[in-house]
């Protein structure tokens, strides 16, 4: 192979990307996508309640008492609880008046009562029943033991629950504190995300940019300069570089975001991203991107037409999800049979493998293999590609079946 | 320069070329004829080293044809295509570079081509904004802007009007008087009786016919008699030295056996008619091209 042809094509494609409009307004517009995407559903989780000032909860059979004991949980959000004194009556007005949010019967006898029952529109806000719930219990029970004659202190102390911290003891024997789940999955899902992007974005404008020289006809004239080798690498470097360019300024400018801004807005960067997993990351990514570059590659010179390598790569896309959707069972069961088949599986290793990292580091051979089978794979891929691209790239006008395009890496 | 010897590719059970063998020389421009799905293409993929040849080999300047020599060839492809979003300039100085030239003497080959042709002034344009013909001739100039000892035109003149192809073929025979080699593709025979000096013609994967166009001419010329008369040319059926007799108003066109000699015929109509024009024809390169492919 020879660098400067190579270099020449790469700089090319590298500068067709980065020099159009989409790629600047993608470039400046992308974390703010980003932090649209990731921030602003934890932000609303946090108010999940969806309570907004003036939200009205409605009480029947309440006495004074209790209602000044819900108002007080509930006074710091701008609630209002409303004593009625008809159940119907308040359910006309839950299901008439917008800001009316529920209502809670309390039974007659309340200190017997095996239950309360809470109204509501929707039947899942749960920040409200469950504050309801822990409010309404706290009360009862520190009335059944102030009748059975307790003290007010005793029943303070009598009545704490106590707390429990789940440490995590890794293979090495350490104790740790434990991320916990949501901070894996977060963590877990962003990377799978961020792949699924890149290679979505930039494995399909490999396999493009392929199909183009095809349709376009611009083919042979690069081949009377290059050989095919040397063209697809050429578009693979110069379009991954491209890409990598856009997450260095992507996660350099998070990074100083967390850095600067960070103190100020009390945001910090997930307890399981250090130096080791963001290590790793790089490592998976660089790894799948590799890979899966080199299969748009393949499929971009055995397409006929864009609308055909849009076919012809929903099996690999696939592949992508997969991992995705089966998040929870492998963060929660990183070392089931399911979750290590994955992982060495190299369409999905480099997902399922760094979720199992962040999550339980699994034992040095486990990695390199997982690693030697990527290398292995992500050459075989390649080469394949190269063959089929040199046949494939030739043949204009005709969809080929899968059966046909495995036939061409044959040829002499 | 380059030189074919028993050239074949097959592809499946079809033999797109079959033992073809030619050679050019420097300052040449070498015709490669032939109608259309002859094989010429696959030919000049060989030898730009796109496909390879199943038997036989390619030479240039007497060494097997490597990638590297590449870079000394220009290539015009057939299939007409351009990087539609690219500027003229941007998209020849990319080619130029494939071609591992320099970018300033690029540059100054393409201002050179852009003045020749008149697209100085579309030079920052996108080739989606030319029109069909200036995106020809731009697809001319990348295939000689890296100043190549071989150029391959494939169809060279396909679509264009008059007064592009003369500006066209004054081009290539400016290139040829620089001394380089020119291979030339075509169907259209009159293109090349026009500039080729040395043909090959093929038909369907075979060679046909080759050598320099006058030898060619004149090979075929000899049996074929155009004359113009006054009196009864009835009895010239019957003569020994005819084959056959294509009877125009104003004249008539007579093939000769073979071995006939035009003398003796001349003879014997001398005698018998009043004769204002004997001429021995040279048969166009498109009738011989026609008889040959249908025999």
């Amino acid at each position: 192979m020879r660098r400067k042809k190579l270099f020449t094509i790469a700089r090319h494609e590298f500068h067709g990307i980065t020099a159009t409009r989409t790629f600047i307004i993608i470039t400046i517009l992308g974390p703010f996508l980003i932090l649209a995407v990731s921030v602003i559903p934890s932000l609303l989780s946090s108010r999940m309640d969806n309570l907004q000032e003036g939200s009205v909860i409605g009480v029947v059979g309440s006495n004074p008492e209790v209602s000044a004991v819900l108002q007080a949980a509930f006074s710091d959000k701008g609630v209002i609880i409303e004593e009625g004194s008809s159940l119907e009556e308040m359910k006309e007005r839950l299901l008439e008046e917008k800001n009316m949010q529920g209502i809670l019967e309390i039974p007659e006898n309340m200190l017997e009562a095996e239950t309360f029952y809470y109204y509501s529109k929707t039947g899942t806000d749960v920040v409200i029943s469950e504050t309801i719930k822990s409010v309404l219990g706290n009360y009862t029970v520190s009335q059944r033991m102030s009748s059975a004659g307790f003290e007010p202190e005793e029943i303070k102390q009598l009545s704490s629950v106590p707390d429990m911290t789940v440490k995590k003891l890794s293979k090495s024997g350490d104790e740790e504190e434990s991320q916990g789940i949501f901070s894996i999955m977060i963590t877990a899902i962003s990377f799978i995300l961020l792949l699924y992007m890149s290679i979505l974005l930039y494995g399909q404008m490999i396999g493009r940019s392929i199909v183009i020289e095809k349709t376009s006809k611009t083919v042979e004239i690069l081949l009377s300069s290059a050989r095919p080798h040397e063209i697809m690498f050429g578009k693979i470097f110069g379009i991954g570089a491209a890409g990598l360019l856009q997450y260095l300024i992507w996660i350099s400018t998070g990074l100083l975001i967390v850095l600067f801004l960070g103190p100020q807005f009390d945001i910090s960067l997930p307890a399981s991203l250090n130096a080791v997993s963001l290590g790793f990351l790089l490592l998976f990514f660089l790894m799948a991107f590799s890979l899966y570059a080199g299969a748009y590659a393949a499929l971009g010179s055995a397409a006929e037409d864009e609308q055909n390598l849009g076919q012809l790569a929903w099996p690999l896309i696939m592949f992508l999800v997969f991992p995705m959707v089966m998040m929870s069972p492998i963060v929660m069961n990183p070392d089931s049979v399911f979750s290590v088949i994955l992982s060495y599986f190299p369409l999905t290793s480099p997902m399922v493998m760094f979720t199992r990292v962040l999550v339980n580091m699994p034992a040095v051979w486990e990695l390199l293999l997982c690693f030697l089978i990527l290398i292995i794979s992500i050459i075989l891929m390649i080469y394949g590609a190269a063959r089929i691209f040199r046949v494939g790239i030739l043949l204009t006008g005709n969809r080929h079946t899968f059966r046909e395009i495995i036939k061409w890496m044959r040829y002499q | 320069m380059i030189e074919l010897k028993q050239v074949t590719k097959k592809f499946g059970d079809i033999t797109a070329v079959n033992e073809v063998s030619f050679s050019t020389r420097r300052g040449e421009i070498f015709g490669l004829l032939g109608p259309n799905g002859a094989g010429k293409t696959s030919i000049i993929r060989m030898i730009m080293n796109i496909i390879a040849p199943d038997q036989g080999s390619i030479l240039f300047d007497g060494k097997v044809l490597r990638d590297e020599d590449k870079d000394r060839i220009g290539y015009l492809p057939e299939e007409r295509g351009l990087y539609k979003k690219k500027r003229v300039n941007d998209l020849l100085l990319y080619l130029g570079r494939l071609k591992g030239k320099p970018d300033d003497q690029i540059q100054r080959n393409i201002d050179y081509w852009l003045d020749t042709f008149d697209l100085q002034d579309w030079k920052k344009s996108k080739i989606e904004e030319l029109s069909k013909g200036m995106a020809q001739k731009v697809q001319f100039i990348a295939s000689v802007v890296h100043d190549p000892e071989i150029v391959f035109f494939d169809e060279p003149f396909s679509g264009l009007d008059p007064v592009s192809t003369d500006l066209l073929r004054n081009a290539i025979q400016e290139i040829a008087d620089q001394g380089k080699t020119v291979l030339f593709s075509t169907h259209i025979m009159e293109q090349a009786e026009k500039i080729c000096s040395n043909i090959l013609l093929v038909n369907k994967g075979k060679e046909l016919l080759s050598g320099s166009l006058n030898e060619i001419k004149d090979r075929f010329g000899k049996r074929s008699v155009t004359i113009e008369f006054s009196g009864d040319g009835s009895f010239i059926d019957g003569l020994p030295e005819v084959e056959k007799v294509i009877r125009y108003p104003r004249y008539f066109e007579i093939d000769l056996k073979e071995e006939a000699d035009s003398n003796v015929l001349l003879k014997s109509l001398a005698g018998r008619l009043s004769i204002r024009k004997f001429e021995i024809a040279s048969p166009s390169l498109h009738s011989i091209f026609v008889s040959l492919v249908k025999k």
